[in-house]
């Protein structure tokens, strides 16, 4: 009987060793390294937004280096956020063979309807985190050893639309044939993470009267930083405004992700700086002066456009009556843009015209048709103003010839309307029927304070002149020592 | 007379060295080599401390009486009755100790985002039906040593 427990502590010194040969070629793979399960790491979670599904995807690697083969292998795995679970998936790998390398690929899908309008804001615009939770099962032959890892790991979301930058310093403005053309900047910065494309309706809106100024389109691809130029055409009415008036801009954006089947209104508000600041016409400062071609008419200006602008500006400039029926002259001026000017226009005046405004109170329009050349954007530009006449209402009469004393008188009469004080020399010269020289007299402010007219004041004076013999006509010269301004009127008896 | 009592002197002190050996043998086996295997490991490698949760304390609660059993069982004659229990008592705290001790080892890592886990079922049963097969063992060398204990004395009646 001994051999029979001979032989058997035999086999049970046998099923030690099989089991210490287990133990160490089961325990030392798992402990080295070489059974190991990679989860993809946050850059290697690949997300897409198609037809209304959002998908997650990416791959798990299952290595068995070791000397058994791993059976059994079940994976859970759930992604949570936004207060709830929103994905989970379950895999079930029957076996990976010894010396294996076994990639699984993981993929949670969801219907975007699934989400609420919130949910979606915050994964369009808002930076949140993702819980990707994953516990996995394996065994190698009879549970010899059994494997568990659970995972949990945080995904940082940065938002599909992370940001949204319009470059209010950068707004230009250009002409077109049907007004001018606006452009704005536009920088997006979108997730790397997805690979789809969104539209952008935009709508250019001032705020003074809420009006829709213009309306464009573009797609913005998203997986990426994505730059372009947003602009928008305007008529010649919108241009003109916004040549001249300061504008809150408002730039309403309708953000559609289609796939996403997500749509999200943004507002942007500009402050415009309009790029001409002002343009002056200094009227209390105009005048008329004799030149040796005739006369002009004088007229300063101030002009302030915005530093955004450089080169200059063409401005031509007709000068109308009050109807615009009549216009007396133009002038061409070059303006020099992004400093402030002052000049003076200058439109030359033929004699019927150099009377009327010297005699003649009335409306005058001034329209001008400038071009930004730099920019090429024309717009116009209308003043009108009510000239006052230096020697408005004129009269010279009431004739009266002393043939006793041999002299003439007549009553010389007018309103000063011009902003400014006159200081008038008045020419008499008297003239017979065969034009020669029956008398003169020559008046001067200097001599006489009736002939400093303020602005406003009425002058009226009859004047009396020696005479040789009876004159026929009269030959009167008003001077404006001020401003050189000058009038020959002749009258006849 | 006198021979035969001389040779149960002999048997009787060849059983204690027996004993005292197995003992040492034992607590070397089941104890020492925790003690110097937990302290190696956790000098090479630190943050392995957390794999031996209560190891040695379990190795040194289990192991000291499975020696002194085991001890016991070699001191006493083969086919005798204490030796029977002492074995299987040694069975039974080998059992113990071996599903103590490896429950007690965490194989595992735990890591910031990951706890990774291993466990042994299999080989904690392979081990237990090996203790399981060594009480088979005790019981047969009982069954084996016990005929012929009866033989023999069968024979000493004779010889009176």
């Amino acid at each position: 009987m001994e051999w029979k427990l001979i032989g058997f502590q035999t086999l049970l010194a046998i099923f030690a060793v099989i089991i210490i040969i287990l133990s160490v070629t089961s325990v030392y793979p798992a402990l080295s390294g070489d059974v190991d399960i990679d989860i993809p790491e946050e850059d290697e979670v690949y997300w897409n937004i198609d037809n209304g599904t959002v998908e997650v995807q990416g791959t798990m690697w299952i290595n068995n280096s070791g000397y058994y083969d791993l059976n059994d292998i079940d994976i859970d795995v759930s992604l949570e956020g936004l207060e709830k679970e929103l994905f989970n998936d379950s895999i079930s790998v029957e076996k990976v063979e010894a010396g294996e390398d076994r990639s699984v690929i993981l993929s949670l899908q969801r219907d975007t309807s699934d989400f609420t309008e919130g949910d979606l804001e915050t994964i369009v615009f808002e930076e949140t985190t993702f819980s990707i939770i994953a516990d996995m099962k394996a065994v190698y032959p009879f549970s010899l050893l059994e494997f568990n890892l659970d995972y949990d790991s945080s995904i940082d979301w940065a938002g599909i639309v992370e940001d949204i930058q319009y470059y209010e310093e950068d707004i230009s403005i250009e002409g077109t044939e049907q007004g001018s053309r606006v452009s704005i900047p536009l920088d997006v910065d979108t997730t790397d993470q997805l690979n789809t494309t969104s539209t952008v309706d935009l709508t250019l809106k001032n705020e003074t009267d809420g009006d829709n100024y213009s309306e464009t389109q573009i797609s913005v691809p998203i997986g990426g930083d994505y730059s372009t130029d947003v602009t928008f055409e305007l008529g010649n009415n919108e241009t003109e405004h916004l040549i001249f008036n300061d504008e809150q801009l408002h730039v309403e954006s309708v953000i559609s992700i289609e796939d996403l089947g997500y749509t999200v209104t943004n507002t942007t508000i500009f402050n415009w700086e309009a790029p001409v600041r002002y343009i002056d016409f200094l009227y209390e400062q105009a005048r008329v002066e004799s030149v040796p071609t005739g006369s002009e008419l004088f007229l300063p200006y101030n002009v302030s456009t915005t530093d955004r602008l450089s080169g200059l500006a063409q401005a031509d400039i007709t000068m109308y009556n009050s109807d615009q029926s009549v216009a007396y002259n133009e002038t061409r001026e070059m303006i020099p843009l992004g400093v402030e000017t002052s000049s003076e226009l200058e439109f030359s005046l033929n004699e019927s015209e150099t009377e009327k405004f010297i005699t003649n109170s009335h409306q005058v329009n001034f329209i001008a048709d400038i071009n930004l050349q730099e920019k090429n954007i024309d717009f116009t530009y209308e003043s009108s103003y009510d000239w006052g006449a230096p020697l408005n209402n004129l009269s010279i009469g009431d004739f009266s010839y002393d043939l006793i004393t041999e002299t003439i008188s007549a009553n010389i009469s007018f309103i000063n309307d011009s902003p400014r004080e006159l200081l008038v020399n008045l020419t008499v010269l008297l003239f017979n029927s065969q034009d020669d020289l029956v008398g003169s007299k020559e008046i001067s402010y200097t001599d006489d304070q009736d002939y400093r007219v303020a602005s406003g004041e009425q002058f009226s004076q009859r004047i009396t002149v020696d005479v040789s013999e009876e004159p026929s006509y009269a030959e009167v010269t008003f001077t404006d020592a001020t401003t050189g301004m000058e009038l020959e009127k002749v009258v006849r008896r | 007379m006198n021979e035969r009592y001389e040779s149960s002197r002999e048997e009787k002190s060849g059983h204690l060295i027996k004993a005292i050996i197995g003992t040492i043998v034992f607590l070397f086996l089941f104890v020492g080599l925790i003690a110097i295997g937990r302290y190696l490991v956790i000098e090479t490698i630190p943050e392995f401390e957390s794999v031996f949760q209560n190891t040695l304390l379990y190795a040194a609660a289990i192991g000291i009486p499975l020696s002194i059993v085991f001890g016991l069982t070699q001191y006493f004659n083969k086919g005798s009755t204490k030796r029977l229990g002492f074995g299987l008592l040694t069975v039974l705290l080998s059992i113990i100790y071996f599903v103590l001790v490896l429950t007690s080892i965490n194989l595992g890592y735990e890591g910031e985002e990951f706890i990774y886990n291993l466990t042994m079922p299999g080989l904690i049963i392979l081990i237990v039906v090996g203790s399981i097969l060594k009480g088979v063992f005790y019981g047969l060398e009982y069954h084996t040593y016990r005929d012929k204990k009866e033989e023999k004395m069968e024979e000493d009646v004779q010889y009176y």
